[in-house]
């Protein structure tokens, strides 16, 4: 990766970000602007670089529903509790959902108790424990969205031509589009550019953005994870909004292709179907999540065993919901930092690293590159 | 959740291909990649390669990255050759 220009420094270099910031401040000139990064790994990134100390105080970023352990409603992470603790199951997982807390427990205390719960970096790590586990049944919580439902679908369709019985999914992916149009409809949250996902652009492509764009008349820019992505992508949003525009615009090509990745979408589309589904702090978004089609159902653990559970609990004074929506910040919550923080977490956004609360709390209000340093 | 990582290909196997980053090596799945070749960086995520890296456009919006003067055009990008104009 040293070769240039794929080398990652190029995009981390401080006086090329500096450069940015100030062209920002310029074309802002004072101007009051609100951007939504949708993405969690954005999140991250910002937080991390203390990018927002670079930026002009009108212009202000606020995180959106792009961290999918965050969105995932509280029934969903009740249910895979539940069955982590069920004898004859592996709860195959990513490891981010391990200290998610349910209203009960979490999935890590039921592994202490003996529930069998291993962490996989693949959904066919998954399915290869389906294989050395015949007896049991092995249960992958399909979580994610457009760029990691592809990896389940692909999943299914290798467990099927291999006839693997004993492989299950939780059909919890979500679509980000739809959210993207539900938030854009709420007349109480105020989106005045949004910063696009990379990855999951790398997928959907260029045009559910334009439409939107065209729609909403919001300017959209697809970014890369680097600082000088990220702040490249503001001033493109700023300078948009400045000037009345509002266009979709790519700004991470080497990765995202204008049509996206037509492979992964074929693949998902062959295994599921865009189905009603709920989300934390959104309620239920029309044909936003995931649905295994007929032709697969029997790797739907919830039709396949469906299991009865209790009234979830609500957190008292997490306000989550609110920072989902753009419209609190993680530092508004009477809990932040104040019995809930990332190693003891109350609510989905401090759990996740990759949402808000738990970007704000680790890195706080991390200030502006050190002179001759790169931003890592 | 959508973390990936960029990696570069070795060696391809059907749908499996051996890929290596800072020196570690692993196996990636490339069923949902046209034409994976030895050479290619590809994005991986979740244990599949969901991309492949483009050094020419990186080169590009490095390029676009740089402060704005008025006598070069450093904003929105027109689509590349070959690409859908936007309608």
């Amino acid at each position: 990766m040293k070769d240039q220009p794929l080398n990652p420094e190029l995009f981390r270099d401080p006086a090329r970000a500096r450069e940015l910031a100030e062209d920002i401040r310029r074309i802002a000139s004072g101007r009051s602007l609100q951007l939504m990064e949708v993405c969690g790994t954005h999140t991250v990134a910002i937080a991390r670089s203390g990018l927002r100390s670079l930026l002009p105080p009108g212009i202000r970023l606020i995180s959106g529903p792009g961290c999918p352990v965050c969105v995932t409603p509280q029934p969903v992470i009740d249910g895979m509790i539940v069955r982590s603790a069920q004898p004859e199951n592996i709860l195959a997982t990513f490891g981010d959902m391990l200290n998610v807390p349910g209203s009960f427990s979490t999935l890590r205390e039921e592994k202490a108790r003996g529930g069998d719960v291993r962490i996989v970096c693949s959904p066919l790590a998954a399915l290869r424990l389906a294989r050395e586990n015949p007896r049991r049944r092995v249960i992958f919580p399909a979580i994610g969205f457009e760029t990691t439902v592809p990896t389940a679908a692909a999943a299914v369709l290798e467990a099927e031509k291999t006839a693997v019985g004993n492989f299950f999914l939780i059909s919890a992916g979500r679509l980000i589009p739809p959210a993207l149009k539900f938030l854009l409809s709420d007349p109480e949250t105020r989106i005045d550019g949004l910063l696009c996902p990379g990855h999951v652009s790398a997928i959907i492509g260029l045009e559910p953005y334009r439409k939107i764009a065209r729609r909403f008349r919001v300017p959209c820019a697809v970014a890369g994870f680097e600082p000088v992505d990220i702040l490249g992508a503001v001033r493109e949003l700023v300078r948009q909004a400045v000037e009345g525009r509002s266009e979709a615009v790519n700004l991470y090509r080497r990765v995202v292709r204008e049509g996206g990745n037509p492979k992964a979408r074929r693949v998902l589309g062959k295994v599921f179907r865009p189905a009603g589904a709920g989300w934390r702090g959104l309620g239920e978004i029309p044909a936003s999540g995931l649905a295994l089609r007929p032709a697969y159902r029997r790797f739907d653990i919830d039709r396949v065993s469906p299991i009865e559970l209790p009234p979830a609990k609500k957190v008292p004074g997490c306000i989550c919901g609110r920072i989902l929506r753009g419209l609190s910040d993680p530092a508004d919550c009477p809990r932040f930092g104040a019995g809930c923080e990332p190693r003891r977490p109350l609510g989905p956004c401090m759990v996740s690293a990759e949402g808000a609360c738990a970007a704000w709390f680790r890195y706080g209000r991390r200030a502006a590159i050190p002179p001759g340093e790169t931003v890592r | 959740m959508c973390l990936a990582v960029p990696m570069k290909i070795l060696a391809v196997e059907g749908e499996t291909a051996r890929v290596s980053l800072h020196g570690l090596e692993q196996e990636i799945d490339v069923r949902l990649l046209d034409n994976p070749a030895p050479g290619d960086y590809v994005i991986v995520h979740a244990g599949f390669a969901i991309s492949r890296l483009d050094p020419e456009e990186a080169r590009k919006t490095l390029e676009l990255f740089r402060k704005y003067s008025p006598d070069r055009e450093c904003f929105s990008p027109p689509p590349s050759p070959g690409e859908r104009p936007t309608p």
